[in-house]
């Protein structure tokens, strides 16, 4: 009897990203490799511009490499066309940025529920499927206000529960707590905790080595290129010392 | 509180599929249609401003439509209107064989296989062919005066029992009462106006003197029209009742027979009552008509054109507001653009972002169409139950138009749809990430639309190249005349590609010149730089403003072409207001062979008292000048057998004395007869053609006084001196070669042979060259040469009064004209003689030109107004940051008349050389007038007064102050 580790969700191989052409090209990133599997909690660290948010970017499709390859559950984003991309980011990632970005126009619930409704669930269905999910984060009375009814922390859980419904095995959070004290950001890490432990793929960019900490692994960035990895450290210092490094 | 994630799961045991789902697109629509409802919400003024671009065209669409179907009678109405409540309605039909048929709606509207009369067709008398078994009344028209001012005034009379219950429906007494006595009559308001009498006063008329004691309604005719209502036998003019027609001979045309009671007129019997020269207007018949027959001779009525015209009207009108609309929307869909990028990130595919957008542009339109039909039906609907009871009979009821309603709708749907899709294909092309990063569009700009105009542009220079080189290169004129429909239609499609191509490239053009802006103040800079960033709200502004100011300009290069045309053409019968009466009057033909000789008779009219007439009359004489003339030929005739003159033993009072044109001096003409070239000096005025005589006479004797009577001012010294020394004054420079104008005699019994059917004068006897000298006229009033009575006395000529000219200060009331004619009548003893003022040339016509500019400055303000306002709203955090950094207050009313300026002037510009070009060209090439006049005022009026009005109008109605906030501020 075999026996078969985590499956990765995401790879990453040798992808590189270039804005810009001649002299006025900026290298983004730079022959990046790295494999998040089920499960997994990743934290990705670096300082302004080194690369962080494209590299987020890429995974969940919302950008193209330059060169290299992205996989996520095995398929390769770089043959998929716009509208299969669309599908594959409301099927299988989860965004969560740091500016909450919802939908003013839509209540928690219908914001939560947008992934399943671009995809064709009923929205009876959908709501209830985005109930759950704001359950899960703590917030179900929230579920009929809308965006500006709502204060900044909690915008954020109904951006993680969106992240979240569904089968999503590919959560992506980008700065989730930047705007957000230092209680509601722990809770925000806790969900993502969570959901790395039920086995969803994690990969966390952020600057704050406390939030870093949460994750089994951290990778560490400096002008688009992978300087370092490092095993989970739950004390921050030591992180912090490891990326000053 | 944060829950626990309860449930660990596989990562892998569902696989990844990227299939799309089964009605996933369905839904995913249903998620747009719920975001675009609840943005209009959240937008309420921009939505409603949409919703008024598109409701107000719609409206205008939907009550024309409803206006010019109301016109149209319906069955029930025709027969209302026409027979009350009787059955049918005999008239005698002007029929020349027994093959004319009647409409089976319309008793006046004939046809015929045959015009020919037939010598062996009698029509029969209506009277006579009357079926038995019904109550007979008649109508009948009368031709009865009555005095106004003086004056004798025609009144349309109609000797008919109106308050017969039979006719209720086409009779309606309004007012007053039914007359119960001889001398007592009902009248139309009209005609009260008309005589400024009330009901109870008396009117008197060449039928007698009656009082008006009801207004009555004729529901065939507007209450305007002046009509005195009889009854049969009343007055001394009219016929008794029952007796119409038995006086005359022939069908009294005059009688309508109405038939009470009785049984329905059928179409056979109609039919054959046609054959017999009688028309019948039937009740049943109109409310069922028989079968059209094939072919039809009544199919001729075609409302296509109509159509034609108010639907393309309407979709220029749709184009314009769909452009601005289309500002408007680009302007949402910016303010959305990190909403739609979120919803991009979330997974929708690009159709379900730009059905955002669109939805809310069928949310929108749907809202603005059926609000504008409401509109437009409530309009028209207003409008039908006001005029009708004002006694019109325009509108015959309201009738809704379903199919036009609904074209309308579905024209203001598209159109608002439309205006959405452009933005919506921006923002659903744009990169997500950017979007969500930096809550602004990046510029993605389609290369698509400039490279699709600029073929069109080459395309549209080609059409215009090659119409223009057809209508203008080649010296036979015929043959280009032969080519004007390929001409034509090249220059109006190169116009109208070259329309579509400036709008396409409008881009490119607010690109390209934005580009250098570093020499511009501040606030022209940052508006253009703000215009070139923002294109998808800004060319749709300056695309609607090019559109308008094209069509402005074509016509009014058109408008001023043909009024140019037209004062060019004027036929002036004397100076403005001036007239000419005659001061010999023929007499009757002195008989001297009852079959075939006359001799015209002349009466000489007392000149002073003539004027004295004149003058009692009217209060703005300021002179008046009688003329004489060299008399007109008397000449005995004798018609032969073969139809030719011969002349009695008289041989000079049939000779005709005028000026020959030399040779040379002949306007230019094609060997089809048109003219070679209307600018040529030969072949311009109203003094041609040459020879044509107005009411002046044509050779006049005279001097000072008679030469500053027809030129409209004092003589010069070298036409005094010709005529001083024998010679002529000549206004038509045509009569004139060296100096010199020949006096022809012209026999009048010998014309000269016809080219075609074109009389080509008579034969020349004579010909005496005098020393001539042009004088011109200050008006070019037709062809007249003044000589001395000394050289018509030396030349044998034979001078008499020939008329009186009667110079005015301004054109007579109608009530002075009432006077004066009246006098006039009463002094000649002629009925109907009437004072022929020349109007001139009124500046009706460059009304009409600034009327065309007006209305292209309201659409250009209009534009420039909503994108203004629209960049204001849009730029709103960068006038956060101007306060921040310390702007003046004044700076955003700047950036407001600059951004205005930058689409009324841009798009003006555009429109201008896409109108006037193409214009000149087709008046140019196609001959349409003489030559294309261009409007230069009115035109410079639209590029520079109408953007800098615009300018100074946003100026003013924007709010000084910059926003603040901690954020604009950087806090």
């Amino acid at each position: 009897m075999s026996v078969q580790g985590p499956a990765q969700v995401l790879e990453i191989a040798k992808v590189s990203r270039t804005f810009g052409e001649g002299a006025t090209a900026v290298a983004a990133l730079r022959e990046v490799d790295l494999t998040i599997s089920a499960g997994e909690f990743v934290a990705v660290m670096g300082p302004s511009g080194s690369g962080k948010s494209s590299l987020l970017a890429l995974a969940g499709g919302l950008d193209r490499p330059t060169s290299g390859g992205v996989f996520v559950e095995s398929t390769p984003l770089g043959g998929l066309g716009l509208n299969e991309l669309a599908r594959l980011r409301r099927r299988a990632v989860g965004y969560v940025f740091q500016d909450f970005n919802l939908v003013p126009t839509l209540t928690a619930a219908e914001n939560v529920a947008l992934p399943l409704e671009l995809d064709g669930t009923a929205t009876r269905k959908a709501q209830r499927q985005a109930l759950d999910a704001l359950r899960q984060v703590g917030i179900p009375e929230l579920a009929a206000r809308f965006m500006d009814q709502m204060s900044g922390g909690q915008q954020q859980r109904v951006a993680i529960a969106r992240a979240i419904v569904g089968d999503r095995r590919l959560i992506l959070a980008d700065e989730p707590t930047g705007a957000l004290d230092s209680t509601t950001g722990h809770g925000v890490m806790e969900v993502l905790r969570g959901r790395a432990d039920a086995g969803a793929a994690v990969m966390l960019v952020t600057h704050e080595a406390r939030h870093a900490a949460w994750a089994d692994r951290v990778v560490f960035l400096r002008d688009g290129r992978i300087v370092d990895q490092a095993a989970a450290m739950h004390d921050p210092a030591m992180l912090l010392a490891q990326a000053g490094n | 509180m944060i829950l626990p994630c309860s449930s660990r799961r596989p990562a892998t045991d569902v696989a990844l599929t990227l299939a799309p789902a089964p009605g996933g697109r369905r839904q995913a629509f249903r998620v747009a249609v719920r975001m675009a409802r609840r943005d209009i919400r959240r937008h309420k003024g921009r939505s409603l401003l949409i919703i008024l671009l598109i409701m107000l065209p719609v409206a205008g669409m939907t009550g024309a439509a409803t206006l010019y179907q109301s016109m149209q009678r319906t069955p029930a109405e025709q027969v209302q209107f026409e027979l009350g409540n009787t059955q049918a309605r005999f008239r005698s039909m002007p029929a020349q064989n027994p093959l004319f048929v009647q409409s089976p709606v319309d008793d006046q509207r004939i046809a015929s296989a045959e015009y020919e009369r037939d010598p062996l067709f009698s029509p029969a008398d209506p009277q006579d062919v009357l079926p038995p078994g019904y109550e007979v009344l008649t109508e009948t028209a009368l031709t009865v005066t009555a005095t106004s001012g003086g004056a004798d005034v025609n009144l349309m009379t109609k000797a008919v029992d109106a308050m017969n219950p039979a006719f209720v429906g086409k009779f309606t007494l309004l007012e007053g009462r039914a007359p119960s006595g001889p001398d007592e009559v009902l009248v139309s308001r009209g005609l009260l106006e008309r005589f400024n009498l009330r009901l109870g006063d008396k009117l008197t008329t060449s039928a007698g003197t009656f009082a008006a004691v009801g207004r009555l309604r004729d529901a065939a005719f507007s209450d305007g029209n002046v009509i005195l209502f009889l009854k049969p036998g009343q007055g001394s003019l009219a016929p008794a009742a029952g007796t119409a027609a038995q006086a005359a001979s022939p069908p009294d045309d005059r009688t309508l027979y109405y038939l009470a009671g009785g049984a329905p007129v059928a179409w056979p019997q109609i039919v054959e009552l046609n054959r017999r020269g009688v028309a019948v207007l039937s009740r049943s018949v109109v409310l069922d008509p028989p079968p059209a027959q094939n072919p039809d001779p009544f199919s001729s009525r075609n409302d296509w054109p109509t159509y034609l015209t108010g639907g393309l009207v309407g979709s220029l009108a749709l184009l314009e507001v769909g452009l601005l609309a289309g500002a408007a929307f680009a302007v949402g869909a910016k303010g959305q653009v990190r909403e739609l990028a979120l919803l991009a990130a979330s997974g929708a595919e690009a159709p379900t972002i730009r059905s955002v957008v669109t939805a809310a542009g069928l949310w929108l339109g749907a809202v603005a169409v059926l609000g504008g039909a409401a509109l437009g039906l409530a309009g028209a609907a207003g409008v039908v139950f006001w005029v009708r009871p004002q006694g019109s009979v325009r509108l015959a009821g309201f009738h809704p138009d379903t199919l036009l309603t609904g074209t309308a709708m579905l024209m203001g749907l598209l159109a608002c749809a439309l205006a959405a899709l452009v933005p919506a294909r921006q923002v659903a092309r744009q990169a997500a990430l950017g979007a969500l990063k930096s809550g602004r569009a990046p510029a993605v700009a389609g290369k698509w639309p400039a490279r699709i105009g600029g073929g069109l542009l080459v395309l549209a220079a080609l059409m215009l190249g090659g119409g223009g080189f057809l209508g203008l290169v080649g010296d036979d004129l015929d043959e280009l005349m032969a080519r004007v429909p390929l001409v034509a239609a090249l220059l109006t499609g190169g116009a109208v590609l070259t329309v579509v191509a400036l709008v396409l490239l409008t881009g490119g053009f607010v690109s390209v010149l934005t580009r250098r802006t570093g020499w511009m103040p501040l606030p022209l800079r940052m508006a253009a730089r703000d215009s070139a960033r923002n294109r998808t709200r800004t060319v749709p502004a300056v695309a609607a403003v090019l559109a308008a100011a094209t069509l402005a300009s074509v016509a009014m290069v058109l408008a001023a072409s043909q009024l140019e045309d037209a004062k060019r053409t004027h036929y002036w019968s004397a100076h403005q207001f001036q007239a000419v009466l005659p001061l010999a009057m023929a007499g009757p033909p002195v008989a001297e062979d009852a079959q075939s000789r006359f001799v015209p008779a002349s009466r000489v009219v007392d000149q002073a008292a003539l004027s004295a007439v004149v003058r009692q009359s009217l209060e703005t004489v300021e002179w008046t000048q009688p003329l004489a003339a060299v008399a007109a030929p008397r000449c005995n005739m004798r018609a032969t057998a073969t139809g030719a003159f011969i002349s009695g033993d008289d041989s000079t009072g049939c000779l005709q004395y005028g000026l020959g044109i030399p040779a040379g001096n002949e306007c230019p003409a094609t060997p089809k007869g048109r003219i070679k070239d209307a600018s040529d000096w030969r072949c311009m005025g109203s003094m041609f053609p040459a020879g044509i005589s107005g009411q002046l006479p044509q050779l006049i004797v005279g001097g000072t006084d008679e030469l500053r009577a027809v030129l409209g001012r004092e003589p010069g010294e070298e036409s005094l001196d010709v005529l001083a020394n024998g010679g002529i004054a000549v206004s038509n420079p045509v009569y004139v070669q060296d100096g010199l104008a020949t006096l022809e005699a012209t026999d009048v019994r010998k014309p000269k042979p016809a080219v075609g059917h074109a009389f080509q004068g008579y034969e020349v006897v004579s010909g005496t060259r005098l020393p001539a000298v042009i004088e011109a006229p200050v008006a070019p009033v037709p062809y007249y040469g003044v000589i001395s009575t000394q050289t018509a006395a030396r030349l044998g000529l034979t001078a008499e009064p020939a008329a009186l000219v009667v110079q005015l200060s301004g054109l007579p009331g109608n009530a002075e004209q009432d006077t004066v004619s009246a006098a006039l009548s009463t002094f000649y003893g002629v009925p109907g003689m009437s004072l022929n003022v020349e109007h001139g040339i009124g500046a009706e016509g460059s009304a009409l030109l600034w009327v065309i500019v007006g209305l292209s400055a309201l659409i250009t303000l209009s534009a420039a107004g909503i994108t203004t306002g629209l960049a204001l709203a849009d730029a709103r955090n960068d006038h956060m940051t101007l306060a921040a950094v310390g702007a003046a207050p004044g700076l955003r009313k700047s950036l407001a008349g600059a951004q205005s300026l930058m689409t009324a002037g841009l798009g003006t510009l555009l429109g201008l050389l896409a109108g006037v070009v193409p214009a000149a060209l087709t008046v140019a090439a196609t001959r349409m007038y003489a030559g294309a006049t261009i409007p230069w005022l009115q035109l410079l009026a639209l590029l520079i007064a109408v953007p800098f009005t615009g300018a100074a109008l946003a100026w003013m109605f924007t709010k000084a102050r910059l926003p603040m906030s901690r954020r604009g501020a950087g806090g």
